[in-house]
């Protein structure tokens, strides 16, 4: 079981709110891992990383392949890829939605994560529990 | 007596982050090494200071940047 909490952070007027934060290390192209530490956004279908973090682990522009993907705020573009991510003890390849642009969140969507993970947000303890499927 | 240092997440999840608000911040051994607005060059500058193994990248959030928002 992987146990991971949400973060208080303030909202700007003075209050605040807790966010679930999850520990996730990227492999890069050179075979390294990179740490970091998305929110968990189970409303996400898929995970995506800002610009600069993808350029980081090794993604690469190919004009041809930007779609436009739609949120609340409007379309952003990206471009899919994959990548090997490391969540707990569990290594495995997941689809990754580059934003080409830097203004968003990193977030651990629902495609391949959710696949591979059992998720319950327990929101009162503070905590979100991750087990693996047992089919996996 | 020695006390064990928190990991980079622990240090993140309980750590007022929002003096660096809009920008990445690199975390490495119990305090924030780096900050700004690119991943990379925050990443690099981490490594250079902390060593590799070490570092780990988060975002804060600036006020517009959260999808869906809690307004009061």
């Amino acid at each position: 079981m992987i146990v991971f909490k949400y973060k208080q952070e303030p909202l700007g007027n003075g209050q605040s709110i807790a966010r679930p934060v999850a520990d996730v290390y990227l492999k890069t192209k050179n075979n390294d891992w990179i740490e970091f530490h998305p929110y968990i956004d189970s409303g996400a279908d898929i995970t995506m990383i800002p610009l600069s973090l993808g350029r980081l682990i090794g993604f690469h522009m190919d004009e041809s392949k930007v779609v436009q993907i739609g949120g609340i705020r409007g379309s952003v573009p990206v471009i899919y890829d994959k990548s090997t991510i490391k969540i707990g003890p569990e290594i495995f390849q997941a689809r990754i939605s580059w934003s080409l642009i830097e203004d968003v969140p990193p977030l651990l969507g629902r495609t391949d994560v959710f696949d591979r993970f059992d998720v319950t947000f327990k929101q009162r303890e503070r905590k979100i529990l991750l087990s693996s499927h047992p089919m996996l | 007596m020695k006390t064990k240092r928190p990991s980079n997440y622990e240090y993140f999840i309980k750590t007022d982050t929002s003096a660096y608000k809009g920008e990445w911040i690199a975390i490495s051994k119990g305090k924030v090494v780096a900050h700004g607005k690119d991943a990379e060059k925050v990443y690099k500058t981490a490594v250079k200071k902390a060593g590799k193994d070490t570092v780990s990248l988060a975002k804060t959030p600036d006020e517009q940047m959260l999808v869906l928002k809690l307004l009061q």
